[in-house]
């Protein structure tokens, strides 16, 4: 227990150390502050010329045995990438109103199991989309995997996995409701050129 | 003539007693539940997120995370074995480091590694990301949960130990959640199930970093806070530069631990120097804390000066002195006595730890020893005990002695 006595403030509290609890909370969130301004002020759109290829490499995940990468090629023009946001295993497309999210995972074991898993992810995120008509699917280079419809309350997509050799390319693909449709050619044609490398 | 008026400014003065932690005048006790509250939110709502999605891969990480938690709290609450510090405002840092450390480190972090990204391109951020964005921003916060305590509960805080013990608590808290939250990305990120995803990176984490991660660098720049706050003889240049180069300190252990190898170190190697980056953390700490613990042992010898031998002889004063030359002489009592004499060298011991708080405590208030109610009933416990370990009738003599009594 302390007792003691202490001298009050206009607020009630002890005269003198309201300068530095203010400055302590200050400072807590400086670099919350610093950064985040910092990185808004920071251009990260960046135009994504045709042709482009972007090799990623599958995240570690020491639950998962196995090492692999994806390999695609940008199709077309008018592509641009969100710097900031893309990782070395992960890339964000934007076309118009289409958002392309390409990822590689390696250590797969089935790839209906990986299919069902990102399914599951989706319903979950901050932009719920739900996956329906999900089929058997071979993409134009021979890739097996599964196809997915995205359906969400504002957004629609398309929710594609394919694979082998244990490693997989993970390709979500949201666009406005109503205007899914017109931007499969170019998820299609993402696909057409995209490589899986696997091995353990 | 008019008379004049006279302006009185009235003094507002209270006397009121409260709890170890709680202080309701403070400012800083008010800023320190209102950052607990938005770290509640925050967190809460990642951890609720993810036990609404995946409960069953995380109960194993929850119930190890649990041990290892219990396992420093014995540890760290061992490391300050001469003054204990309250349990309650241990567990006040342990908060900050869970909650509100936390919940500030995932917004600095996202924001660094995406600006770091746009400055130096994936590759770059890839491999040095981690060890940019978490150091300059977990230990800036974690080491704030310091000084607000100081702020809080100054009196608390006596010496440079007193910084590493509730550093080290900030860092316990943070290390924790973090796990949690490490635990919940990765059964989510697993391409094949959430237990395996959890589980692994649970035992990675607890395994290899375990011993050497969040506790030790804010313990380090606790300490440097604390010798800021109390060493008040020495000189500002003195204080700031202890206090600024322990927090260095904490920023390059985390980020010798965060680098990622060398490329040209052989792959088999790798385990190695993984662990080779522990060691050369620990040492350090270690190294650290020695210099802390010698100062907490020279303010024990210093508050004990004036007890008389039946209080603490000479050869107990320097049992004391670490919890090696203690746990030697409830050995050598176990030797001599047999258990029974171990357990009484034990409560002995305790019971002059506590009379060496109690007359801190004096100290501090300005009191008389003499008097002092805690004072005197602990310096009556450790009597007592001695009058126990002392009576003849209940000495439990071992084989070997009454052999060598039976022969004389």
């Amino acid at each position: 227990m302390i007792e003691g006595a202490v001298q009050l403030n206009r607020f009630g509290l002890e005269r003198g150390k309201l300068l530095p609890a203010i400055l302590v909370l200050l400072a807590v969130f400086a670099p919350a502050v610093l950064w985040t301004q910092w990185n808004n002020s920071v251009d990260g759109e960046l135009p994504v010329p045709d042709g482009t290829v972007y090799r990623l490499e599958a995240a570690p995940n020491p639950g998962a045995a196995g090492h692999g990468g994806v390999t695609f090629t940008v199709p077309g023009p008018g592509w641009v990438t969100d710097r900031g946001a893309n990782k070395s295993n992960s890339v964000i497309l934007v076309a118009g109103s289409i958002v392309v999210r390409v990822q590689a995972v390696a250590g797969v074991s089935d790839l209906k199991l990986l299919f069902d898993r990102q399914s599951r992810d989706l319903r979950v995120a901050s932009r719920v989309m739900f996956t329906t008509g999900s089929h058997e699917y071979t993409s134009p280079g021979g890739l097996p995997g599964f196809w997915g419809d995205l359906t969400g309350d504002r957004y629609g997509g398309a929710l594609v996995v394919v694979g082998h050799d244990g490693a997989a390319a993970v390709l979500t693909a949201a666009a406005p409701l109503g205007s899914v449709e017109s931007q499969m050619d170019d998820i299609t044609r993402i696909l057409a050129g995209l490589e899986v490398r696997g091995g353990e | 003539m008019a008379s004049e008026v006279k302006r009185v400014v009235m003094e507002r003065v209270v006397m009121e007693g409260q709890g170890t932690f709680v202080r309701v005048r403070r400012p800083a006790y008010w800023v320190y539940v209102g950052l607990i509250a938005f770290g509640l939110l925050h967190i809460g709502g990642i951890l609720r997120g993810g036990f609404d999605h995946i409960a069953s891969a995380l109960w194993v990480p929850l119930v190890l995370n649990g041990a290892m938690a219990v396992l420093f709290v014995w540890i760290l609450g061992k490391l300050d074995y001469l003054e204990r510090e309250p349990a309650a405002v241990r567990a006040a840092a342990m908060l900050w480091g869970a909650l509100v450390a936390t919940s500030v480190a995932i917004i600095a972090n996202n924001a660094l590694i995406s600006l770091l990204t746009k400055t130096y391109g994936v590759e770059f951020t890839a491999k040095w990301g981690a060890a940019l964005a978490g150091p300059i921003n977990e230990e800036w916060v974690k080491t704030i949960g310091v000084v607000i305590l100081v702020l809080i509960v100054r009196e608390h805080f006596q010496r440079s130990m007193d910084g590493l013990t509730y550093g080290a608590f900030v860092g316990l808290g943070f290390q924790i959640v973090e796990n949690l939250l490490y635990a919940i990305n990765n059964a989510l990120s697993n391409p094949n199930s959430d237990v395996a995803g959890s589980v692994s990176i649970t035992l990675l984490r607890i395994l290899i970093a375990g011993p050497w991660s969040h506790p030790v660098y804010s313990g380090v720049a606790g300490l440097g806070i604390a010798f800021f706050a109390t060493q008040t003889h020495r000189t500002l240049y003195t204080r700031f530069g202890v206090a600024a180069g322990c927090f260095t300190a904490a920023w390059a252990l985390h980020f010798l631990w965060n680098s990622p190898l060398p490329a040209w170190l052989p792959k088999g190697l790798g385990f190695f120097a993984i662990y080779g980056k522990g060691a050369l953390i620990l040492v350090f700490f270690l190294i650290v804390y020695g210099m802390a613990a010698r100062r907490e042992w020279h303010w024990f010898t210093e508050i004990m000066a004036g007890e008389p031998a039946e209080v603490i002889t000479p050869d107990e004063l320097d049992a004391m002195r670490t919890l090696r030359t203690r746990r030697h002489a409830r050995k050598k009592a176990a030797k001599d006595y047999g258990l029974y004499g171990k357990r009484i060298v034990r409560r002995l011991q305790r019971a002059q730890r506590v009379l060496g708080e109690a007359l801190a405590r004096c100290e501090r208030a300005e009191g008389d020893p003499a008097s002092a109610p805690d004072v005197l009933v602990a310096r009556a416990n450790v009597l007592s005990i001695r009058a126990e370990l002392n009576a003849p009738a209940k000495k439990r003599i071992n084989k070997k002695t009454r052999k060598q009594e039976a022969e004389k």
